[in-house]
């Protein structure tokens, strides 16, 4: 890591950083630390970002003691997703449609909040721009619980609130867009139950149990066109993709005569029996949009209206029993991706105790399979412990971490809870990417994929990380797992937060722990092109880690890399690389935003902390997209993902100055 | 420097109260697998109301059976099929419904051809459910910054919060 920025830092940040770094080890509330990440030179001095023990000298409300960062990160923009100045539209609105916004109101109180996860999409390797057919241009988008909204990110420094959908019923907490800007799936999930309860328990507005279907073509009016309802508690993740190479034998909806859209939803209740019917509901469920526009033209009835918002259950999937060695087997995230050397259609789905499980959905089968019987199947998967008697998942098999199944499903040691998975969408090799100039590739690298010595050397991750309400030990390991093959995954590096904490009675701990609240707990996370990884841990904030060297830097035991043998052939996993972080924590350039922008945290959703970060993305232009729960949308850049063909510097530096 | 005994019982408590309790989710069921030669895992840790799955994946009946207090009358008795993926058979559920398991160890033995197969050990603890919400005496913006905070009622919490800076104050005083 570069601690010195290239460009200069504002004028205010230094001033606070600086300010910072004198009081910390004062205030308790800081301290220092050589971690194991950060490097001494610069200047700098690494500060450890996380205090577990809140007491006179911290409070994990106090937004302004949360303003750190590594100097390597750099605030581009931010947006308080204030749309137009009021937080729920005119009462005369219905709720299946959206409301367009002004820009006048960005960053002006009172800031909605109750912010989620973080969608984006568009053309971004052309920078956005607007095609000669009106196509084109970046988008993100933000589940906010009551509602969502879009913003134009084609310019990151400044970023451009259009739209914000609202909904009377709740609780809409994740979102997912198609890669052509058209289709926004939310889900409305049903909660306040064992499985997920509200932190304030408050069973008004617990939400519904729907996934629902909205069409953003105009991105200041979006609306809902279908709805799917899954009891008991609806769906707490979902992912969605248009198959344009898939055809229907029997058609039933002609009018999809070009690409179809399935729907991936994550139900918290795997294989519950409905009644007395025997009927199994499976995690993860994927369904068939048959949308038909010109069904929904608003002369039609209501009836032909419905008859073209049908949704229908297409294939299930869950972990099969003798595939776990048990433990609490769930559901939470299914993410979709394509698979950059076989080309498969996957899943790459966080099934907790069950682990990673990387699924084929490749081809839809010309029959529905409601109840998951043959489709989608399991490619692979990774869990710590053996899950078969032989084989690559046998106790001698590389699929697998050694662990006996009591140590791989102890929470205190990092282990079990997987909560997100996250693939690469390419190969990497030592730092690179085939996005990279040919001409910076090393040797090591030949001439690609395909090169007949070097080949092997271009891997694809895969990457999964735990989530945990508390854990008095452990704030989780974030796992990497070589999917170069996904038929046959294995385990190369792992890496926790660095630095050590304070217990209750004054001891010192060789990890960072969660004494409640998820306060440090991993969320969700994205990749770059080249290997860096970008994940959010709650009121830790935003951590970017370098992956792009572990195929360099793994032990073989016999010296040359044995994949084939995976696990069992590694003497030693190489490192994952400490790059940054960067807390959100209000615009630098407002003095007091909580004040000034209206922060809510009176429902405690983000756990009476600020900052709480949910989601983020990574745009390949070199920034990454936090929304963090209380304020809002966050743009930062880091050093190292700095291109100069995408230069966007931070406007409000320039502002600042004039002033 | 070290705290006293008294010292951290009242940090802990502190600490129990003022944490905004929001439990992990999870499946709220707990699968032990139970394969040819081996059960896993061998033991666990569970919390009252969790299910305990038992999946027989071997290719004989299974027979579970639970006797809580070890006063030899069975509590708990199920026998599973052999694997069986198109059915349920091949698996029991427990409810640990708090009404009939109190916190504490519990053994379970496995029968297999009328044997003794295996035995395996869990620790049920008791499910507590504390009200998540503001800690007592919250207020966002900072405590230097309280004129200005937006304070957050927490009537329910608030004796809470009094008795435990109470009990704090009381313990400095005495150590003084």
């Amino acid at each position: 890591m570069s601690p010195l920025s290239r460009r200069p830092m504002p004028l205010r940040p230094v001033w606070i950083l600086t300010a910072l770094m004198i009081l910390a080890p004062l205030s308790g509330c800081l301290s220092f630390s050589d971690g194991s990440g950060g490097d001494n030179d610069g200047g700098y001095s690494w500060i450890d970002p996380v205090t577990e023990i809140e007491d006179g000298n911290h409070s994990h409300n106090d937004l302004l003691a949360h303003r750190l960062s590594t100097p390597n990160a750099m605030l581009i923009d931010y947006h308080n997703l204030n749309c137009d100045g009021n937080v729920k539209p005119p009462a005369d609105l219905d709720n299946v449609a959206g409301r367009p916004c002004f820009e006048e109101f960005k960053n002006v109180g009172p800031t909605p909040g109750d912010n989620s996860e973080i969608a984006i999409e568009g053309n971004f390797l052309d920078d956005c721009e607007i095609y000669g057919d009106g196509t084109g241009g970046c988008f993100a988008y933000v589940s906010s619980y009551n509602q969502f909204e879009i913003l134009d990110i084609s310019k990151p420094n400044e970023i451009r609130l259009l739209s914000t959908y609202y909904a009377e019923i709740a609780r809409m907490i994740d979102i997912k867009v198609t890669a052509d800007n058209n289709w926004v799936l939310v889900n409305h999930e049903l909660t306040n139950s064992e499985l997920d309860p509200i932190p304030n328990d408050d069973d008004a507005n617990s939400g519904a149990n729907r996934l629902d279907l909205i069409y953003v073509g105009d991105k200041t009016s979006p609306i809902k066109v279908a709805e799917w309802d899954n009891p008991p508690a609806g769906f707490h993740n979902q992912d969605l993709h248009v198959y344009c190479d898939w055809t229907p034998a029997n058609p039933t909806a002609l009018w999809q005569d070009d690409c179809h859209l399935f729907l991936f939803g994550a139900d918290p209740y795997p294989e519950m029996v409905e009644g007395s019917s025997g009927t199994f509901y499976k995690g993860t469920q994927i369904f068939y949009a048959l949308i038909d526009f010109a069904g929904l033209n608003p002369t039609n009835n209501e009836e032909q209206q419905n008859a073209s918002r049908e949704i229908i259950r297409w294939g299930g999937y869950t972990p099969e029993p003798q595939t776990t060695c048990g433990g609490s087997i769930f559901n939470h995230d299914n993410v979709f991706f394509i698979h950059p050397i076989t080309k498969q259609k996957m899943l790459a789905v966080s099934y907790w105790g069950a682990g990673l499980r990387l699924v084929d959905v490749s081809e839809p089968p010309q029959i529905a399979d409601p109840l998951g019987i043959s489709w989608p199947p399991e490619t692979g998967r990774w869990l710590g412990c053996p899950t078969d008697d032989s084989g690559w998942y046998g106790p001698e098999g590389g699929g697998h971490a050694n662990m006996a199944p009591e140590v791989w499903l102890d929470a205190n040691d990092g282990n079990d809870n997987i909560h997100y998975a996250v693939p690469q969408d390419n190969l990497i090799c030592s730092g690179i990417s085939e996005y990279d100039p040919v001409e910076t590739w090393p040797e090591q690298c030949g001439i690609g994929p395909s090169d007949a010595t070097y080949g092997v050397n271009w891997r694809h991750y895969t990457y999964i990380a735990p989530e945990y309400g508390s854990n008095t030990n452990h704030t989780g390991y974030l796992w990497t797992i070589d999917t170069t093959d996904p038929a046959q995954p294995f385990l190369v590096s792992k890496w926790k937060l660095p630095g050590e904490s304070t217990l209750p009675d004054g001891t010192s701990h060789p990890h960072h722990y969660i004494p409640g609240g998820y306060i440090f707990s991993p969320h969700n996370g994205d990749t770059g092109l080249s290997g860096h990884v970008y994940w959010t841990h709650y009121h830790a904030g935003v951590w970017i880690t370098d992956h792009g060297h572990i195929w360099d830097e793994l032990v073989w035991e016999n010296g040359v890399p044995e994949p084939e043998r995976g696990f069992q052939a590694i003497s030693e996993l190489a490192p994952s690389h400490t790059l940054g972080y960067y807390l959100p924590a209000g615009p630098y350039w407002i003095d007091d935003p909580a004040t000034e922008l209206g922060y809510d945290m009176a429902d405690c959703w983000a756990s009476c902390m600020i900052p709480f970060d949910w989601g983020l993305q990574y745009d390949p232009r070199g920034f990454v997209f936090i929304s963090e729960m209380v304020s809002g949308v966050y743009v930062v850049q880091f050093d190292e993902d700095y291109d100069a063909r995408y230069d966007y510097p931070p406007l409000w530096t320039a502002e600042a100055s004039d002033q | 420097m070290r705290m006293s005994r008294e010292g951290t019982v009242a940090f802990l408590l502190v600490i129990v109260l003022i944490s905004p309790t929001a439990s992990a989710h999870g499946a709220n069921s707990f699968a032990f697998i139970m394969r040819e030669g081996s059960i896993q895992p061998g033991s666990a840790e569970v919390v009252q109301n969790d299910t305990l799955i038992f999946y027989n994946v071997a290719s004989q009946n299974r027979t579970v059976i639970l006797d809580g207090d070890s006063d030899g009358t069975i509590e708990y008795e199920c026998i599973t099929s052999s694997m069986n993926s198109s059915s349920t058979e091949d698996e029991c559920r427990l409810w640990l419904d708090p009404q009939n398991w109190s916190a504490g160890y519990y053994q379970i033995e496995i029968f297999s051809n009328s044997s003794l197969w295996n035995v395996l050990n869990f620790t049920l603890l008791e499910d507590i459910h504390n009200e998540s919400g503001p800690p007592p005496g919250y207020s966002f913006g900072g405590i230097e910054d309280g004129g200005k905070s937006e304070t957050t009622a927490t009537s329910y919490m608030a004796p809470l919060g009094l008795i435990a800076v109470i009990g704090i104050l009381a313990l400095v005083i005495r150590r003084k």
